[in-house]
């Protein structure tokens, strides 16, 4: 990818992944859905989402999977909002970028 | 490189960082190994790098301490604190002092540049002021070409007056002649006297007080340059 990712879009973009799941998702699964849309490292993931559980926007916990456990990852409320203020924010951004690419300002 | 010696340098390299993260971090792995499955065991590693990469960012990112001024790019992850810090206020009031500075090492410099270059500069001056001084001169030379020429001329008169009364004894006609040349000198004379008396009582006085002026002005110059 041309253009660099900045920590709070990668932020907004593993939220927005993890709120498709109403029952939340793992790990594994948040990287490839992540890696489906950005060309992000896979080990970059881990720490965004140990922040992101650290500031309260995900919550966590441990299911049985398979004979073992498996950390699931949820979003809070704190971070619904935290992602509809991402949302708004993107919407103002890129629009102002498209005008201006497509001609009018 | 297998998946048990990826964990196992993986656990190594973060015992320097707190248990908590530490065993946080180490299940994460090991519940993305499992969620990948054996058969894309050797793609993950890949994918994730080495265990010295895959430590460093989770230990950077601690370091920030919640605040997320990391970037994260297709090269992997930058500080992008640096970048951000040079837009903040407080760096663009230090650079405005930094300008500040440069301007006051300006000044200095061309003193500094003065102070060498002086000599000549004097050199320059001294020249000029010559010329300045003959051309403040000439109204003192006008005034002793006046006066020797009146001098001249009043000498001369008498000279002729005396030659004149002399030569009236001999021959009258050319006395007279003489006489009357002798007053027309004198005329003379006394015509430049009066003149020099007036260049000398009024227009010098005037001419003197500004030169005073104006050397006094340059000498003030000279000495701020000289500083």
């Amino acid at each position: 990818m041309v253009f660099n990712t900045g920590a709070a879009l990668l932020d907004a973009i593993v939220l927005a992944v993890v709120s498709k799941e109403e029952e939340g998702t793992y790990g594994y699964k948040i990287t490839q859905d992540v890696r489906g849309v950005l060309d992000v490292s896979e080990s970059t993931l881990y720490p965004v989402l140990r922040r992101l559980q650290k500031d309260d926007c995900l919550e966590v916990y441990d299911q049985a999977f398979a004979g073992r456990n498996r950390r699931y990852y949820k979003l809070t409320e704190k971070g619904a909002a935290q992602l509809n203020l991402y949302k708004t924010e993107w919407k103002n951004y890129s629009t102002k970028i498209t005008k201006l690419f497509e001609g009018g300002i | 490189m297998n998946r048990a010696q990826f964990m196992e340098q993986l656990k190594k390299l973060l015992s320097d960082i707190s248990e908590a993260e530490r065993l946080e971090a180490l299940e994460y792995y090991e519940n993305y190994f499992d969620d990948a499955g054996p058969e894309n065991e050797e793609a993950v590693i890949r994918e994730l790098g080495s265990p010295g990469k895959v430590a460093a960012i989770i230990k950077a990112d601690l370091k920030e301490s919640n605040d997320s001024y990391a970037e994260y790019t297709e090269y992997g992850y930058e500080d992008a604190r640096s970048r951000e810090q040079r837009q903040t206020p407080g760096r663009l009031r230090r650079g405005y002092h930094a300008g500040q500075k440069k301007s006051n090492a300006g000044i200095v410099l061309i003193l500094i540049l003065l102070v060498f270059l002086s000599p000549f500069i004097k050199g320059a001056v001294g020249g000029i002021l010559g010329i300045i001084v003959t051309i403040i001169l000439l109204p003192f030379l006008l005034v002793f070409a006046l006066g020797a020429g009146a001098l001249g001329l009043i000498i001369g008169a008498i000279a002729c007056i005396a030659g004149g009364i002399g030569l009236c004894f001999s021959y009258v006609g050319g006395g007279i002649l003489t006489i009357g040349i002798g007053c027309l000198l004198m005329t003379l004379g006394i015509l430049f006297g009066t003149l020099l008396v007036w260049v000398a009582g009024r227009i010098l006085p005037k001419l003197l007080r500004k030169v005073t002026d104006f050397c006094g002005n340059l000498f003030h110059k000279k000495e701020e340059k000289g500083v």
